[in-house]
């Protein structure tokens, strides 16, 4: 299956144009996700809240954090009550309106024991903040997001075509060569190559998870067209409803329901992952993968009955079990160097592919073709 | 443009392989990755130990590779 002249130069030309394309928005994710991967160790560092001990006979009553939240916000809506995973601490979303977008809203922390208000710095204020926004969607909001979506699958291309024309450069080298004592072009090519394709498989996998996050908005919109529209059928004629049943009786209503899991957070009604006339109550399970994959327990937001529970469709389970597989926050601190590491290999990778752009800009593609095929053997001239 | 016109062949060089002999040691790689990357999905502990290995060992690979260990 030797790749023929023509075709080495036509992966070889689709390499150059796509990774040239995306080459700077690559340095730009490796360079903000260095630090993203420690982005939990960082904020324990600088910015942990202190934990008072709760007083005796303190209870978590959910009604009055939700009303404490938007007491001092009029006209103000609670969206989203999130437990964190390792401490007893509540983080609460409220919003103007009920379909607010992310920059509107405004996070708060409460004591997941006593329900007492903590005062931190704003959760989405600060240097980590913005380097999480550049990563995600370079400042640009929804747009910005999906525009980097795009750029992921260029990078794919990019990928893809870099294995292809890996063949014919190492038909006669053994694997893992890197000459250095002929030159500094050949140097960088052979580790450009080696590197390349000893991180393929992580690069693969975080580049497409990185994809699929980018895509949330979308698939979110088709499980609320999808799933939520089932659910909300029943209401077709129904106004929403005017007063809220208890929250705190709802949450209790669905933990009775599934002794077993772990209630993730809840999502107001009509809010983006609830219907109109429902509270949202996501359950998650205690291994790492479990934890990831909610399962949404659906409560009639003015009788407080539990009207379903079920499963998430395999789109969401994807688009959940994709944020560990990118963030590489799911197997200890030995996990987050490891990821870190590999970062930085790609970043070898990448500055070394622009390397190789640079050098021999002018050279004819015949001599750069050559070069590939013959696996350096025969160099362009300098 | 002929590609054997090498004037002198280096000790590393081998004689041309098939697909799956350049690919059979990135395949292998590929899927100690694979198993490092769910195994601690699956669980923790014994599972955290096993992604630690496996993708571990892909650094030490990179680091041995650059190094020359092939240069023999």
């Amino acid at each position: 299956m030797a790749l023929s002249q023509a075709a080495t130069r036509g992966w070889y030309l689709v390499h150059k144009w796509t990774s040239l394309v995306c080459t700077l928005f690559l340095l730009m994710f490796c360079l903000t996700g260095l630090p993203l991967i420690f982005a939990h160790e960082i904020d324990e560092a600088t910015r942990a809240p202190v934990l008072a001990a709760p007083p005796a006979g303190a209870r978590l009553d959910l009604d009055k954090v939700a009303t404490a939240a938007v007491a001092e916000l009029p006209g103000w809506k609670m969206l989203y009550l999130t437990w964190d995973e390792d401490k007893p601490l509540l983080y609460v979303t409220v919003g103007p309106t009920y379909d607010a977008s992310p920059a509107q809203m405004k996070y708060q922390l409460f004591d997941a024991r006593s329900g007492t208000r903590i005062e931190t710095p704003p959760l989405d204020e600060g240097v980590m903040a913005f380097i999480l926004d550049l990563h995600a969607n370079l400042l640009l909001g929804l747009p910005g997001q999906l525009f980097l979506g795009l750029t992921g699958v260029v990078f794919l291309v990019a990928v893809v075509s870099g294995v292809v024309v890996y063949a014919p450069f190492m038909r006669k080298l053994r694997f893992g060569t890197v000459r250095k004592d002929r030159s500094r072009r050949l140097k960088w090519l052979d580790t450009h190559n080696m590197v390349g394709i000893v991180t393929l498989g992580w690069v693969a996998v975080v580049g497409l998870t990185g994809f699929i996050i980018t895509m949330t908005v979308p698939i979110t919109m088709i499980w609320q067209a999808d799933q939520l529209g089932e659910m909300s059928a029943p209401y077709a004629h129904a106004r929403p409803p005017e007063r809220l049943a208890s929250i705190d009786k709802a949450v209790a209503t669905v933990r009775a329901a599934a002794p077993n899991a772990r209630v993730s957070f809840v999502a107001w009604p009509g809010t983006t992952y609830s219907t109109k006339h429902h509270y949202m109550v996501a359950l998650a399970g205690n291994t790492p993968l479990t934890a990831r994959l909610i399962n949404p327990a659906m409560v009639d937001a003015e009788t407080g009955r539990l009207t379903d529970l079920r499963q998430m469709p395999l789109y969401m389970k994807a688009l959940f079990l994709s944020a560990p597989l990118h963030f590489g926050d799911y197997g200890g601190l030995p996990l987050k160097i490891i990821w870190a590491l590999l970062d930085i290999a790609a970043i070898v990778v990448l500055v070394s592919g622009l390397y190789l752009w640079l050098g021999k800009r002018r050279t004819p593609l015949n001599r750069r073709v050559a070069e590939l095929r013959t696996g350096g053997a025969l160099e362009p001239a300098e | 443009m002929r590609p054997e016109a090498t004037s002198r062949p280096p000790a590393r060089t081998v004689a041309p392989q098939s697909g799956w002999r350049i690919f059979r040691w990135p395949i292998v790689m590929g899927l100690a990755n694979a198993v490092g990357l769910v195994a601690a999905l699956i669980g923790d502990g014994a599972y955290d130990l096993v992604s630690w290995v496996t993708l571990g060992a892909t650094l030490a690979i990179m680091i041995a590779a650059w190094r020359g260990w092939s240069a023999g």
